[in-house]
């Protein structure tokens, strides 16, 4: 119920405080819309990345199974978030459609916009599980890094608007390129020129591979306790 | 037969390293069956998940030629927000048993009644305990790896678990972590002795009780 409450509630309250500072969103005409898309894909990849990163803690009763191996309990997890993440899109632009109905979609960016927040979620979250187990300490700074995360990728502005250098800057996080892919499906006008295809579809693909390698060559590390 | 070929497990601690087995060689013949006695803290159930290949032995390697359980414990091998069922459900899946024969074996065996179809997270530990013992109960092993389990619920229950119990040892084995004496005389015929990294093999239980006795006078 979370899941679908979580997305629902941000989207809310971020058109809320927004519609009251500014008049016009960057793109389009309705706030909520824009910080929906915004929303939706960055949300894709924290909750798949957290959801991943606690698969083993939530499942070590389950490693009390020989034949159950820490990599089963992570796939399990992947495959329950995409059904789970899968289920909340439907609900959430099936809900948002009869608020402000959005006149075309192109569904091609979004589907793969949302692969490669999910492929990247999970890479990021598996390789998590190794480091968070070998170290508590890095847990908590991972914590606090990642706290802002939420306002430099794109959620709430567009990249475009953002002056040189911080701009390039920016663009180094990836989750900025996967929102501004996902808004263009909703906008047809928007270009989003500075997103880099090669560089993120990398990343995705990179950070999967190692992180079920880790979870691989941590397997007897993983089964034990902290 | 389980044969373990020279086994270490080490633990390192705030940079000690503690052994709760040392490049150790022996074989577990099938037809015995084995109690593992030891102080607390001495390895008994790290030694048993070892047996079970929950956990990996630092060096060494333990070769199973035969059907060995999970290891049964207090602690549960449950996953909390399922319900009873639906994870007896998943133990016949990942074993290959028929899964609703398993699921109607535990729900007479275990009698939980309406408790079968609620999450385990609402269950009180004795209730864990009998679900734990219906399952691996409803699925032939050659070895059952029993840790302190044989004391659970009312005196029912308990009658029922050794009528059932008995029956398995027809064709079956346990290795059983006990502190009861009494629950190792009734169970096994050979025992394992585990101190300071050492396990010392009797092929009769009562010497290696009577060693366990004399350890625990000296220290």
């Amino acid at each position: 119920m979370w899941a679908v409450l979580d997305p629902v509630l941000t989207i809310a309250i971020l058109t809320l405080v927004f519609s009251g500072i500014a008049h016009v969103p960057p793109l389009g005409r309705s706030f909520t819309l824009f910080f929906a898309t915004g929303y939706a894909a960055f949300y894709m990849y924290r909750s798949t990345s957290d959801q991943v990163a606690s698969a083993i803690d939530a499942n070590r009763a389950l490693l009390n199974y020989p034949v159950v191996r820490p990599y089963d309990a992570v796939i399990g997890r992947i495959v329950l978030q995409v059904a789970t993440l899968f289920v909340v899109n439907l609900l959430l632009f099936g809900g948002l459609w009869f608020v402000v109905p959005f006149e075309q979609i192109d569904l091609g960016p979004i589907l793969l916009a949302s692969l490669i927040a999910i492929v990247l979620g999970a890479g990021v979250g598996a390789s998590n599980i190794v480091w968070f187990h070998l170290s508590s300490t890095y847990q908590q700074v991972w914590g606090i890094i990642n706290r802002p995360a939420f306002i430099i990728s794109g959620v709430f502005f567009l990249p475009d608007t953002v002056p040189h250098p911080f701009r390039e800057y920016l663009l180094w996080n990836p989750l900025v390129h996967v929102v501004g892919l996902f808004r263009t499906g909703f906008y047809p006008t928007y270009r989003a020129n500075y997103v880099d295809m090669p560089y993120i579809v990398g990343l995705a693909v990179f950070s999967i591979v190692f992180g079920l390698f880790l979870i691989w060559l941590f397997d007897a590390k993983l089964r034990e306790s902290k | 037969m389980i044969r373990l070929d020279r086994l270490t497990k080490a633990f390192k601690l705030k940079g000690e390293t503690r052994y709760i087995a040392k490049d150790v060689s022996f074989t577990v013949p099938r037809g015995s069956s084995v109690g593992l006695l030891g102080r607390n803290g001495a390895g008994k159930s790290t030694l048993l998940r070892l047996i079970a290949g929950t956990i990996k032995p630092t060096s060494g390697r333990i070769i199973r030629l035969a059907n060995v359980s999970f290891p049964l414990g207090f602690q549960g091998s449950f996953n909390g927000s399922l319900t009873g069922e639906q994870n007896v459900r998943f133990v016949a899946r990942i074993y290959g048993h028929d899964t609703d024969e398993l699921v109607n074996y535990v729900q007479d065996f275990a009698e939980l009644g309406k408790s079968y179809y609620m999450p385990v997270n609402s269950y009180s530990s004795g209730m864990k305990a009998r679900l734990a013992f219906g399952v691996s109960m409803g699925i032939d092993f050659d070895y059952y790896l029993v840790d302190e389990i044989t004391a659970v619920g009312d005196s029912n229950f308990q009658k029922k678990c050794r009528r059932v119990f008995e029956e398995k040892l027809q064709n079956s084995d346990i290795i059983m972590v006990s502190h009861s004496n009494a629950a190792l005389k009734d169970y096994c015929t050979t025992g394992i002795v585990l101190e300071d990294g050492l396990l010392t093999y009797f092929a009769n239980i009562d010497d290696a009780i009577a060693l366990h006795d004399e350890n625990m006078a000296r220290r």
